[in-house]
């Protein structure tokens, strides 16, 4: 433990606050879904590209950044201190293909796959869940039947977020049904706009429509475009989710970290910081906040980047548990204003997703007490 | 910021592990509150002093190692987890507060184990006996004082010393703001500690005892309140870290920072040695078992500084929150 900075991470955090302020877009994120969100998205994908910050986490071999995973969390710190937009068509590309092509994808997919990401022409989505294998990702039934040099798809997906903007998407389906389980699967890229790909939007509890639900009917896919090789589909897939570790989701916790600060300015203002539950809350609040930031210099610190994601998934943990009491607090501050939908409102009904979306929190648990703790199935 | 802690901070941590575990293991601290002897005993107390431990962070004149809080929270971390008995954390505090008060005598007779302080709470004394100094710490620095009399109270934590203060004559005054958050940084670190052996004992106790067939470690409301204390320790030790290296260099957020590590630390702790005691049924709940002297010592470090509430104040000082 020291302060000490090897690569001056001081002057890249100012040179990534001068690059911010310049460059954030000055009108919001589109407030209503269509065309225009995408454009806006692009649009930012496009000036992050130019201004040499896209695939931050990537290897410049591939045309990322590069950076240290210290600097990736000074670049998300400075991303939401500068208000940047929150969400992005891009996430699942940036997070997951482009690490697993990376990672897994053959020479013709990188070079094909990843540049058009990186400069934010072609949003992703992930096709993982199916209507009756949530949790219990194994036991998808989508499948992929080898006809010739194409597989024809055929099942259902669900919870795809983006689906509707996405031009690809990292489909696992079965490929072998005599397969059992992790057996048999296959990670292949989708173009999500061949005939027999139905998508379908799910509106969330929020109002929006978050996720799609897609049906494929005899959609086809070149076998070329199985990535790690057919059957191998469990493995591959792993490899994404081992790419959510690190500080990918950084920028969603530190925007709730700074919600905080709203909420206090809000209970000042109406007078309602006097109360002394509220102050209390408000603070530990405050408390947990830091913890939160510390946990992903710690891990940044302590990791072995080849290790289990074991740290991730507590951070995850600590991370609901926070949001569980941000939104406690914020409604009690509301208070009567609870019934007018605002942007609070949308919030903490937004982030009753985040126990749920990338695999409920009380699996995560079992994964804790059985993988990291060494507690009996 | 680097939050790995060096080699020599593991080794300082491994060593003072090991020495707890073999002298002073909760066996004989409990031997010792049974026969209302010192806790700990002179011989034991020197000989922590001699490890260097009350004197880490305190400079080679004032007979310190001339380290930091990095290494500080390292072996704090240690004497949470093996329940060591004592004033350490008063003494350590009481060493810095002599030395910069210019006292390098004070300092250095609390580092070789001389003298003893004992830490004052609201008219109480947790670990101390007349003729030992007492610390009453506030948000502007320190006073010490030396104790002449004090009556014995009832401690609710058998491994604490609680008497009130009857006499005491002043020594010092020192303006040093930041000595409480030193205080909340090594209680957080020692916090930090319960949790992890807590977490530890209950996981093994899950492994091990078997009902309806079957360990209990496999029910989800037996594993998953394993998982939260797993879960606590890993949010509270990266802040503990940050939090010492922020209070060494006197950061601006230094404040902020131990605040938050303090109340992190001490939410987590009380709650998993709660629990604790809890996954461990019937046994958990009797005396002869150690769970519930890691819930007291808990809470009474949760409580060593005033009310919790009272370490809100410089979490909720800065009008944002700055990540710097």
């Amino acid at each position: 433990m020291d302060l000490n900075d090897a690569d001056d991470l001081a002057a890249f955090r100012e040179e990534a606050r001068t690059w911010l302020a310049a460059n954030v877009p000055d009108e919001p994120r589109p407030t209503t879904p269509g065309p225009a969100l995408r454009q806006f998205d692009e649009e930012w994908q496009r000036c992050q590209y130019d201004g040499g910050w896209a695939g931050i986490s990537w290897s410049t071999e591939y045309g990322g950044r590069g950076l240290s995973l210290l600097q990736q969390i000074i670049w998300y710190e400075e991303l939401v201190r500068a208000g940047a937009p929150e969400t992005s068509v891009f996430n699942v590309a940036f997070a997951h293909a482009g690490p697993t092509l990376i990672a897994r994808g053959d020479e013709r997919q990188k070079s094909f796959y990843l540049p058009r990401i990186l400069r934010g022409e072609t949003p992703w989505c992930q096709g993982f869940s199916e209507p009756e294998s949530g949790s219990d990702l194994a036991s998808l039934r989508c499948r992929g039947t080898l006809d010739g040099d194409e597989l024809v798809i055929s099942g259902t997906k669900i919870w795809m977020t983006n689906a509707e903007y996405a031009d690809y998407c990292e489909l696992l389906v079965r490929t072998d049904p005599a397969g059992d389980r992790h057996h048999g699967l296959s990670w292949v890229v989708m173009d999500m706009h061949v005939p027999g790909v139905d998508i379908r939007p799910i509106v969330s509890i929020d109002g929006w429509p978050h996720n799609c639900e897609v049906f494929f009917d005899g959609a086809r896919v070149p076998v070329g475009n199985v990535v790690g090789g057919i059957g191998n589909g469990w493995s591959v897939a792993m490899s994404t989710l081992a790419a959510e570790r690190g500080p990918a989701f950084l920028d969603t916790r530190l925007s709730s970290v700074l919600f905080v600060d709203e909420m206090i300015d809000h209970a000042r203002s109406t007078g309602l910081l006097d109360d002394e539950k509220v102050y209390a809350d408000l603070a530990e609040l405050r408390a947990e906040g830091a913890a939160l930031r510390s946990m992903a210099y710690y891990q940044a610190a302590t990791s072995d980047p080849g290790s289990s994601s074991s740290e991730t998934v507590a951070a995850r943990n600590f991370f609901v548990q926070f949001l569980g009491r941000v939104s406690r607090t914020a409604l009690e501050i509301l208070g009567p204003d609870v019934v007018e939908t605002s942007a609070w409102t949308r919030r903490w009904l937004f982030d009753l997703s985040e126990p749920i979306a990338g695999g409920t929190i009380d699996i995560q648990r079992n994964i804790i007490g059985e993988r990291v703790l060494g507690l009996p199935r | 910021m680097n939050l790995a802690p060096s080699d020599l901070q593991n080794e300082l941590a491994a060593a003072a592990r090991q020495w707890l575990a073999r002298e002073l293991p909760v066996a004989r601290s409990r031997d010792l509150a049974a026969g209302h002897g010192e806790l700990p005993d002179a011989g034991t107390w020197t000989r922590c002093a001699e490890l260097g431990w009350l004197g880490l962070g305190l400079p080679d004149a004032c007979g310190g190692l001339g380290l930091g809080a990095a290494e500080e929270v390292m072996v704090f971390r240690e004497l949470g987890r093996g329940l060591a008995p004592g004033p350490f954390l008063a003494s350590v505090l009481g060493a810095r507060a002599a030395a910069t008060a210019g006292r390098a005598d004070i300092a250095a007779a609390i580092a070789d184990g001389s003298r003893r302080v004992a830490l004052s709470l609201s008219g109480r004394v947790l670990d101390g006996r007349a003729g030992d100094l007492l610390l009453t710490l506030d948000e502007n620095g320190a006073v010490l004082d030396e104790i002449v009399e004090d009556a014995p109270l009832a401690s609710v934590d058998p491994l604490t010393r609680v008497s009130s203060l009857v006499r005491a004559t002043p020594l010092l005054r020192v303006e040093d703001a930041l000595l409480l958050s030193r205080g909340h940084v090594l209680a957080a670190a020692q916090l930090l500690g319960i949790i992890e052996a807590v977490r530890d004992m209950s996981v093994a106790y899950a492994g091990s005892r078997t009902q309806f067939g079957r360990p209990i470690g496999s029910f989800q409301a037996v594993k998953h309140r394993c998982a939260d204390m797993a879960v606590s320790a890993y949010a509270v030790v990266g802040q503990v870290g940050q939090a010492a290296l922020y209070v060494d260099a006197r950061r601006p957020a230094a404040a902020f920072q131990a605040a938050a590590a303090y109340v992190v630390a001490a939410r987590g702790a009380v709650r998993s040695a709660t629990d604790n005691i809890q996954n461990h049924g019937g046994i958990g709940f009797s005396w002869e078992h150690d769970a519930h002297l890691y819930l007291k010592r808990a809470t009474v470090l949760a409580a060593a500084f005033g009310p919790l509430r009272q370490a809100h104040r410089p979490l909720m000082a800065p009008s944002r929150h700055e990540f710097e």
